[in-house]
């Protein structure tokens, strides 16, 4: 590689972890419950 | 390399590749689906089939971007990159599987389009948990598609080496897309942890190697070179350099490779022509300098690769002094025939 195909690499790699992180860390406080309200009924049994 | 264009230049070597590749895909394929019906016996099989796509693209490209920098790491996995257009474009067609069938799966039955659908079913831009994150995996197919259509030489040498770099250097904006795809998509419902566990740690992998690969070059620029009599510099002992292989130093950021081959020395742009691979962590063959990347050939003494090819590379002026190896750090224009150095023999009593 090129020097300056190199530093893009760099900077890339220098932010792109770190954006992704906070992203990856943000998405799992936000989760849904993904229980729902009526866990008890069971629909198949009314087809 | 080759003098005309083919669609693929078939060798042994890339029909071991893509075999093992296919056989990769089918197994994945089959083993993701089979174990969904265990597992989620109500699941149906258009879910299990979007699912197993989706996961198998993302898989594929963590590998795809693992590649690179486990080449720059240890060149025993150099064989893994020699092919690795086909893994990309084999990512592009298990991405639009997926994404074809999700849009039928969750799209198609309106009473629009279902690429409009695509865009206007939910449009909460403003909230993380309910972001369309279908609209991120639709970009990132694009860009795999962009790199796919564009993947082969024709391209490399129409589009210029400049301007093909750009468009698949892409992959970084892929790669994020798609991990944001994920995790405002899939994360957010499945109640299964192995997902986010298996895709923080892969985001761990792809960063770690990739800085690890940066620090490597980092300290291959900043190697320090004593100055010696008349414009040269003193670059390495001879002794240091293996039979047919090379030294790479960088003189004010460019990369020069110091090849020694039967008892003489030379000295070439370390950047080859084809795709900038490093052609000092190559070898002589056959007495050319041969790519590590994709096999392309040049003449140590001259930098011009074989008849009828007319490729050219930068050559240096070098001397042996005392086991030391001397370079002129001025690039002579591509293809400049320059005299290898010899290598004294040591003086036997």
């Amino acid at each position: 590689m090129i020097q300056p195909l190199r530093q893009t690499h760099f900077r890339i790699w220098a932010v792109l972890p770190v954006l992704l992180a906070l992203l990856f860390v943000a998405g799992l406080l936000v989760r849904r419950p993904t229980l729902p309200r009526n866990a008890g009924v069971h629909w198949e049994k009314y087809k | 390399m080759r003098v005309q264009y083919q669609a693929i230049g078939w060798n042994r070597q890339k029909k071991i590749y893509d075999s093992v590749l296919i056989a990769g895909v089918v197994s994945y394929l089959a083993i993701f689906t089979g174990a969904g019906f265990v597992i989620y016996p109500t699941a149906t099989a258009e879910t299990l089939l979007i699912r197993a796509f989706g996961t198998l693209a993302l898989l594929l490209l963590h590998i795809i971007l693992c590649i690179g920098p486990l080449c720059r790491l240890d060149r025993r996995f150099l064989p893994l990159l020699y092919n690795r257009r086909h893994l990309g474009v084999t990512t592009f067609v298990v991405a639009l599987v997926h994404g074809v069938f999700s849009i039928i799966q969750f799209h198609a039955l309106g009473d629009v389009s279902p690429l409009v659908s695509l865009f206007i079913s939910n449009t909460r831009y403003n909230s993380l948990a309910n972001f369309p994150f279908q609209a991120l995996g639709f970009f990132a197919l694009l860009i795999l598609f962009a790199m796919a259509a564009t993947s082969h030489d024709f391209w490399l040498h129409n589009l210029s080496a400049p301007v093909w770099k750009r468009i698949h250097m892409l992959v970084y904006v892929a790669y994020a897309l798609l991990v944001a795809h994920v995790i405002l998509g899939a994360l957010q419902s499945d109640t299964n942890a192995a997902l986010a566990v298996l895709l923080g740690l892969g985001l761990i992998l792809v960063s770690v190697l990739h800085l690890l690969a940066a620090a490597k070059e980092w300290c291959i620029d900043n190697l320090k070179v004593r100055a010696a009599e008349e414009g040269f510099v003193e670059v390495c002992d001879v002794d240091g350099i293996p039979e047919k292989r090379a030294a790479v130093i960088s003189l004010e950021g460019e990369r020069i490779a110091v090849f020694r081959y039967d008892g003489k020395v030379s000295a070439v742009s370390n950047v080859c022509r084809h795709q900038n691979g490093p052609l000092g962590e190559g070898r002589i063959i056959d007495g050319c300098i041969t790519c590590p990347w994709h096999g392309w050939e040049y003449r140590p003494e001259n930098g011009q690769s074989p008849p009828p090819f007319q490729e050219r590379i930068a050559t240096f002026r070098v001397c042996v002094k005392n086991h030391r190896v001397l370079l002129d750090p001025h690039q002579l224009p591509p293809g400049t025939p320059v005299e290898p150095a010899r290598i004294e023999e040591p003086l036997h009593d």
